[in-house]
């Protein structure tokens, strides 16, 4: 392992180009870690730095998303964990689980956006966190909250929508 | 959440709980049929009654899913006895043969136990009582009245819930004094 830091660079869906250390999001991303072993090859003997292309995410979701990894990479660093920190159990105990809990703490289309990102680069733990943020999101909530919440539009008919509602009630 | 592929959105429903399971199919068609997955209400099974159960019960054919196999379940699960002091006896009243709801002391309902009146069924709308000598004051005294429409809508009022409403309106409406009173009304299919 070379002494010196290897970054990268990432541009988003909208062309801007977010730099980050190899170390932290090979050990985070997996599509990313796929990318740069293609690419390691042809780079291998150059001096030039890599810049990926992450064509679904946009720049606002990158940030956070690259935020989110710097943080946790950090963290982990400070307990002496650097590989596994992605598996450290959720909990109080948690070091970061005020950061978790701000950092999904954000408006609905930022955190569907948060998810895909998530799905797409392959960060398992970051996944989980939005997937539970949006779960949270729908529990407890009326029918009629969780429209609202997520703009969806209610396309039953009244009879279909009382055969529903029989069909679920036992759960009342 | 309209944007999202199926997958994703089923992943997001695995982290809920039964009840905000069944309250996302009234949401809209794309969450009905996403929420029907058989996957979703295994693990549910699997989470709440175990492996052994959720391999012994487990759906055969096509014609049932998981879902029916977990409502099914639910349903007897809440039919443990579970003698506190808001029971409600369900049963038809001797002199008008209409259905009565009347809620039970805890005393009450373990005097009842005690004659050797076996609850023969257990709800969540209580107690079902068969083959009750109505008639015996002893028993009719343990009775607080004779519950009629008012009792029941204060009923329904105090509890917030629907109660067996097309049953008791069935009775209601066909009060037969020549038949002998049903006891016991079926709530439950």
């Amino acid at each position: 392992m070379a002494s010196e830091k290897k970054v990268v660079f990432l541009r988003s869906s909208d062309g801007e180009a977010f730099e980050v250390s190899e170390e932290v999001i090979s050990a985070a991303s997996v599509t990313i870690k796929g990318m740069i072993d293609e690419e390691s090859p042809s780079r291998a003997d150059t001096a030039a730095t890599t810049t990926l292309a992450i064509p679904n995410v946009t720049a606002a979701t990158l940030s956070r998303v690259l935020h989110y990894v710097n943080k946790h990479f950090d963290a982990a660093a400070v307990v002496g964990r650097p590989d596994d920190y992605i598996f450290c159990a959720p909990g109080d105990e948690h070091p970061l689980a005020r950061f978790d809990d701000d950092f999904v703490d954000v408006d609905n289309d930022t955190l569907i956006d948060l998810v895909h990102a998530a799905e797409y680069l392959h960060i398992k733990k970051l996944f989980d966190l939005t997937c539970k943020a949006v779960a949270d999101k729908l529990k407890g909530r009326t029918i009629d909250q969780i429209r609202e919440t997520f703009g969806i539009v209610n396309d039953y008919t009244v009879e279909e929508e009382v055969e529903v509602y029989r069909e679920n009630s036992w759960a009342f | 959440m309209d944007g999202l592929p199926r997958e994703l959105c089923i992943n997001i429903f695995h982290l809920l709980d039964h009840q905000s399971l069944a309250s996302a199919p009234q949401v809209c068609r794309k969450w009905r049929a996403l929420t029907s997955d058989d996957e979703l209400w295994r693990k549910l099974f699997n989470d709440r009654w175990g492996a052994d159960a959720a391999a012994f019960y487990a759906p055969e054919g096509s014609s049932k899913s998981w879902k029916d196999v977990f409502v099914l379940q639910d349903r007897s699960h809440r039919s443990v006895p579970k003698f506190r002091c808001c029971q409600l006896a369900i049963a038809s009243c001797y002199y008008c043969c209409r259905a009565t709801v009347e809620p039970l002391k805890h005393r009450q309902v373990l005097h009842l136990l005690s004659q050797g009146y076996q609850a023969d069924h257990q709800g969540r709308e209580g107690l079902l009582l068969p083959d009750i000598p109505w008639r015996d004051p002893e028993v009719l005294g343990l009775l607080p009245g004779h519950g009629h429409g008012w009792r029941l809508r204060q009923e329904r009022a105090a509890a917030g819930r629907r109660l067996p409403r097309t049953s008791i309106g069935r009775y209601h409406r066909t009060p037969n004094v020549s038949r002998r009173p049903e006891h016991v009304l079926p709530l439950c299919p």
